[in-house]
């Protein structure tokens, strides 16, 4: 398997504040990676590092198997970014901001055009190219962005919070296309997110940093497995607080937290669901229906965030 | 130079288009206009071609037409925050710095000369028939190589505070107060000194050789450009910028 990203070891600091800490990861080649983590926990300055616009204080990392230390104008040259903000320069045109990245990465007039229809086109886009890029909406900018940063075929895109400050429909549609373009065009992915239902969604592996750490990498399946719990939704009619202390009792039962409707029941792995039913219909619930569910992976979040924050406090 | 001139395209662009529609834009560059290549040559007549008015102005006007735009250049990137995107291709710091610079010059002298050009055609349209008015050659060469070197000393000083200032506003600041150090400082200086002093240098102007007095400046003004550039080259590093963002 070839990586499009590797790291060992990866450090930085700033001042005493250990942003990011001896991060080792590898990213497959065409894959989309999700890179989860709260505010502040280093995704940014990891994303940085990585495109060589801060220098590393610890470890290596190769992108597209250039050092990002000593070849960083390489690395630029083969990637494509949509950072925190859309960078597109508000004053101008759709057309002349794509134009002019264009032309920073030497495409040959002819092809330059072509290329910009195209996908100005499939973003649906192309209808407001003469537009500035000032009069466009949030999730307009978001698509001419992306559109920036696939401009040049780049083997891998690096994504900044995409769909931060989207509505959810622009939000989805932002999703939709990141999907379509990267399978189309077999790009790398490396997405920094904290929406974890997006992650979940379109990223084949994910990892999750905490205070410049990394602290689990893998599919979202794997994350949920490892750390999300299966849950069980139980809805019906008569709970009452015995058959709720009672549901809690049992020893497959790790959870129980009451709606107005149903139960959110959270088991231990494994767990059967029928000897639940029994229990409560035993103590008067009239069960309507049951609804089986895997742990989200933002649960599996939660979950690695809380497991992290106890060892921190243990230490 | 193509990534420079990738740059230079994007600057004159966003110049060009700094100032909203067509109207405003007219408008902006129309009193500008209309003073330095209109008014004030209608009312020197022959001095304005012969005298050294026109020399000074183009020496003067890069300071008063482009400082915004000098300000600007990286204050305004880091402001709307396209920097860190441009900063994250594959430019190289270099190419950045000096497409930025080479529109800021362009910009100022383009403005200069057009106003000069104006206003020798005025002129003469105004005198209608004889012999052209033409600029003396000290004259002439105040305004070409005068006001390119002044436009280079502006771009420089704008673009070395703009890579400092946090805000578009701040750096225009600081460009105000470096040029009324530059412009009003000098004479202020002058007049502080204690009369014997003024004497002996009048005493030197009226020996020395002008035209040598104009290259020794010219020498001064190149060498403060080149420190100037080399200064805003070494301060441009990706790494840093984006620690200020």
């Amino acid at each position: 398997m070839t990586y499009a990203i590797e790291t060992k070891e990866m450090t930085r600091y700033f001042g005493d504040l250990c942003a990011v800490n001896r991060v080792s990861l590898q990213v497959p080649s065409g894959a989309i990676f999700g890179f989860l983590g709260p505010n502040g926990a280093g995704k940014t300055t990891t994303l940085r590092l990585l495109l060589g616009l801060l220098d590393l204080h610890g470890g290596s990392a190769t992108v597209l198997g250039y050092d990002v230390a000593t070849q960083s104008h390489l690395v630029r040259e083969h990637t494509g970014v949509l950072l925190e903000h859309d960078g597109l320069y508000q004053r101008l045109t759709v057309l002349d901001n794509l134009e002019f990245f264009g032309r920073i990465y030497r495409l040959e007039k002819k092809a330059r055009q072509m290329r910009i229809q195209e996908l100005l086109e499939h973003l649906g886009m192309w209808e407001w190219r003469n537009a500035d890029v000032s009069k466009l909406s949030k999730g307009m900018k978001q698509k001419v962005a992306i559109a920036r940063a696939l401009l040049h075929r780049p083997s891998l895109i690096f994504l900044d919070e995409p769909s931060a400050g989207l509505d959810p429909v622009a939000a989805v549609a932002l999703r939709e296309d990141i999907q379509n373009l990267a399978q189309r065009e077999g790009t790398t992915v490396f997405l920094t997110t904290h929406n974890l239902a997006e992650a979940e969604k379109i990223c084949d592996i994910v990892g999750v940093i905490r205070q410049g750490q990394l602290i689990a990498v893998g599919t979202p399946a794997e994350l949920r497995a490892h750390t999300g719990k299966p849950t069980v939704a139980i809805y019906g009619q008569g709970f009452s607080a015995s058959a709720v202390e009672a549901l809690r009792s049992l020893p497959q039962v790790c959870s129980v937290l009451f709606h107005p409707d149903h139960l959110q029941v959270e088991l231990e792995p494994g767990a059967e669901t029928a000897p639940l039913i029994s229990l409560l219909v035993r103590q008067g619930v009239e069960v309507e229906e049951v609804r089986k569910g895997r742990g989200s992976l933002e649960e599996a979040f939660v979950t690695l965030m809380r497991e992290e924050e106890q060892k921190s406090s243990e230490v | 130079m193509d990534d420079i001139m990738t740059i230079f395209w994007k600057e004159l662009k966003e110049l060009w288009h700094a100032r909203g529609g067509l109207r405003t834009r007219l408008l902006t560059y129309l009193p500008l206009l209309l003073v330095f290549g209109v008014v004030l040559p209608l009312q020197e007549r022959e001095a304005w071609v012969d005298g050294p008015l026109a020399g000074i102005f183009a020496i003067v006007l890069p300071f008063i037409l482009a400082g915004g735009a000098v300000a600007d250049s990286f204050a305004g990137e880091r402001e709307r925050h396209t920097l860190e995107t441009l900063l994250a291709t594959r430019l190289s710091d270099r190419d950045i710095f000096l497409g930025k610079v080479l529109a800021c010059v362009t910009y100022s002298v383009a403005l200069v000369w057009a106003s000069m050009l104006l206003s020798l055609v005025t002129l003469n349209v105004a005198k209608g028939s004889g012999p052209f008015f033409l600029y003396r050659n000290v004259i002439l060469l105040m305004i070409v190589v005068g006001a390119l070197l002044s436009s280079m000393l502006t771009a420089a000083i704008g673009v070395f505070v703009s890579l400092r200032a946090p805000t578009v506003r701040a750096a225009a600041q600081w460009f105000s107060v470096i040029t009324l150090v530059l412009f009003v400082g000098g004479p202020l200086l002058l007049q502080a000194l204690p009369p014997s002093a003024k004497e002996a240098l009048l005493q030197i102007l009226n020996t020395v050789n002008l035209n040598l007095v104009g290259i020794v400046l010219a020498l001064v003004a190149l060498a403060l450009d080149m420190i100037l550039l080399a200064l805003g080259i070494a301060r441009f590093q990706r790494t840093r910028l984006i620690l200020e963002e």
